[in-house]
């Protein structure tokens, strides 16, 4: 991440939302749908992230339909990761993703290919993907699998000679089965496989008796070169009345460094009239931390991090989302989450609390 | 045509309800949840769609339009069915008259003239089940030359559904109140059977272009014609297969779970998917998926969000995978 102001990035952003709200429009013909939105988090650890996004899908024919998408995250930050290395308050950044699909069925079968491009001061992603599935039983079965590659350059601002590659792929394997007509369930494996640079360019560790004495000396963030990740999700979707439906989801992880995690998601959804839709959420998060990962380091030790998302944490979400629909073809979005940060063992920060808010707006043509 | 029989059948069904119109007959067999269509239904009327006819969706009609299906040769209706025998049947659609302010200008449905004038655009669906709501025979497009078993031509006015169970209107074409189409009968055995019919007459939408056709204050006319089989065999059994339920089957679920539960303590992941899994015999129909196929009932109604909501999770947090993609990026901040 650049420590200074980088004002092309700043203007880049505006410029490549206009386009892409022009290629969007151009292409806005039968069986087209555009989405806009704007998404702003904000959390007590002074971060700031506006996060601008279109996209648009087209038909092309009945059975082929292709994707464009174009999203962007502002940063602003001055949180006690930057504070902590004696940099500059506050630092700010922009990210460009460009991304670009394609889906084509025939009979049963439904293959889709994407690719994105994503771009910022110094972080640079290449991603590819392919998935394929295929419907069995009157389309009550759905089986699909996919596979990902992302092939990222980590670079540091201001550090011409510094270069780090990272590969990351994923294999995703999907069931999804209708039980009832008012009753569907899903359960996804997903197997991601990250090789190369995953500590932070810009992150040393102090080494010190004890947290509260001054360093000995720092050394650089080391992490292993491999993390071999798995992640099981179940869920399920249930119609409630005649207007309203319950979504659940349940994830178990397990990674090689040592997180175990649980993810509970609830959703609920109601219709509040023939155009306002209102949707109720809540996510609860917990994990423990990687096996290397200490609040303090007394020595220097072969991997050594003090980045919080790998110490114990458990965050809570709630929030809502309103949904009101102009006609048979316009509908916006606004919504509100909530959110609380809990680190068990991070000295520097007990919590952090935030919020994300958006709006949006979608038409179909 | 003339020297056909005819049989006028007029059954008028309306079952209220809210849905897109299907103009263009290929839809009957898109996906509803993803691209607007109807799952491979189309509702004419037979058993299998409980009753169901264009009437779930077209309402608001005068509730007068009518009618006739014709066959050639003849004997279909006079002496039964014969087994392997092909059938030139006509569907009529009689006094339709829902889009009587439309203009003819052109065949293609409006757009064939500039500006756009409203459109007249009607359509059908048949299908010919035996007395245990089995679609059975072949159907196919009229050919070429105007005749069945020669090669379709290049604008049919008819289509078969990928599962060849039923037939219906193709393109949009301004003023059709008649289609042809070809059925060859089955083996010989099966017994009476039924063509299932249901047509709409269509009011052309809003009159705009963006709008050239819609489900509103549209007229449907459905009848079921009988067809004896010559020589009157008796029918088929019929052979097993996983049952239709509107149940939910929730304690079946919870049984199977208590069951796995008693014998596999310490496999909490395999009980998950036991519960999730084990329904796969309860087989939801088509025509059961109003519910289902809801924005609200989908596992990823807004992806957008959920790229947005996964990258900023993903960077806070050390866990990842499962939901789907969060972009690509490094997310540090």
């Amino acid at each position: 991440m650049q420590l200074i102001d980088h004002r092309l990035g700043h203007r880049l952003a505006p410029a490549l939302f206009a386009l892409g709200v022009l290629v969007t429009t151009a292409a806005a013909h039968a069986d087209t749908g555009f989405v806009s939105k704007l998404q702003v988090y904000s959390d007590s650890d002074r971060t700031t992230v506006v996060s601008p996004m279109v996209s648009a899908t087209a038909d092309l024919d009945p059975n082929t339909g292709a994707s464009i998408g174009y999203v962007a995250d502002v940063v602003s930050s001055a949180s006690i990761d930057i504070v902590s290395q004696a940099s500059p308050t506050t630092i700010h950044d922009t990210r460009h993703q460009l991304s670009l699909g394609g889906n084509h069925t025939s009979g049963d079968w439904t293959g889709r290919v994407g690719y994105s491009f994503s771009t910022e001061n110094d972080y640079r992603s290449n991603t590819g993907s392919l998935g394929i599935e295929k419907t069995f039983d009157d389309k009550n079965t759905t089986i699909g699998a996919g596979y990902n590659l992302s092939l990222n350059r980590v670079g540091r601002a201001d550090d011409m000679n510094f270069s780090r590659d990272l590969t990351v792929q994923s294999l995703t394997f999907s069931w999804t089965q209708v039980i009832s007509p008012r009753t569907a369930t899903q359960v996804t494996y997903e197997l991601g496989d990250a090789s190369g640079f995953q500590a932070s360019p810009y992150r040393f560790v102090p080494v010190r008796a004890a947290v509260t004495d001054a360093p000995m000396y720092t050394v650089a963030e080391t992490d292993p070169d491999q993390r071999y990740r798995h992640a099981i999700v179940g869920a399920i979707n249930h119609a409630v009345g005649k207007h309203g439906s319950v979504q659940a989801d349940y994830r178990l992880y397990h990674d090689t460094w040592g997180i175990t995690s649980n993810t509970l998601g609830l959703r609920y959804f109601v219709d509040l009239s023939s155009r306002v839709e209102l949707r109720l959420r809540s996510r609860l998060y917990q994990q423990n931390g990687t096996s290397f990962y200490q609040s303090n380091y007394a020595t220097t030790l072969k991997y050594m991090t003090i980045d919080r998302e790998l110490s114990p944490l458990w965050s809570e979400t709630v929030g809502g989302k309103l949904m009101l629909k102009f006609g048979a073809r316009a509908e916006a979005e606004l919504k509100m989450d909530l959110f609380y940060y809990h680190y068990a063992d991070f000295p520097a920060l007990q919590s952090r609390t935030g919020a994300n808010i958006g709006l949006g707006v979608s038409i179909d043509y | 045509m003339s020297a056909f029989t005819r049989v006028a059948i007029i059954a008028l069904l309306a079952l209220p309800a809210t849905a897109h119109a299907f103009p263009t007959g290929e839809q009957f067999d898109l996906d509803p949840m993803i691209e607007d269509g109807a799952g491979g239904v189309a509702f004419t009327g037979a058993p299998r769609w409980t009753g169901h006819t264009c009437a779930v969706c077209h309402t608001g009609g005068s509730h007068t339009v009518g009618l006739r299906l014709e066959a050639e040769p003849t004997s279909l209706f006079s002496d039964g069915w014969k087994a392997n025998t092909t059938y030139h049947l006509r569907v009529v659609l009689r006094d339709a008259k829902a889009a009587g302010a439309a203009t003819a200008l052109g065949d293609d449905c409006g757009f064939a003239v500039d500006p756009y004038v409203r459109c007249d655009v009607n359509g059908y669906a048949l299908e010919v089940d035996d007395n245990l709501g089995r679609p059975l025979g072949k159907l196919a497009a009229l050919g070429a030359n105007g005749s069945c078993g020669s090669a379709a031509g290049m604008d049919p006015d008819s289509r078969v559904l990928k599962d060849g169970t039923a037939i219906t209107m193709v393109g949009t074409h301004h003023g059709q109140t008649s289609w042809d189409l070809c059925w060859t009968a089955p083996d010989a055995g099966y017994g009476p059977m039924v063509a299932y019919i249901a047509a709409v007459d269509g009011n052309g939408g809003d009159g705009t272009e963006d709008y050239p056709t819609d489900v509103n204050d549209d007229d449907v006319a459905a009848g079921a014609v009988p067809i004896v089989e010559a020589g009157a065999n008796p029918p088929v059994a019929q052979v097993g297969g996983c049952g239709a339920s509107d149940a939910d089957g929730g304690a079946l679920v919870l049984i199977l779970v208590a069951l796995a539960a008693w014998r596999m303590r310490r496999r909490g992941l395999a009980l998950v998917t036991a519960a999730l899994l084990a329904q796969g015999c309860v087989h939801v129909r088509p025509r059961q998926r109003e519910t289902l196929a809801q924005r609200k009932m989908t596992f990823a109604p807004d992806p957008g969000e959920d790229e947005l909501d996964l990258h900023m999770q993903e960077s806070r947090e050390g866990a990842s995978g499962g939901y789907g993609s969060a972009g690509g990026g490094c997310g540090c901040n």
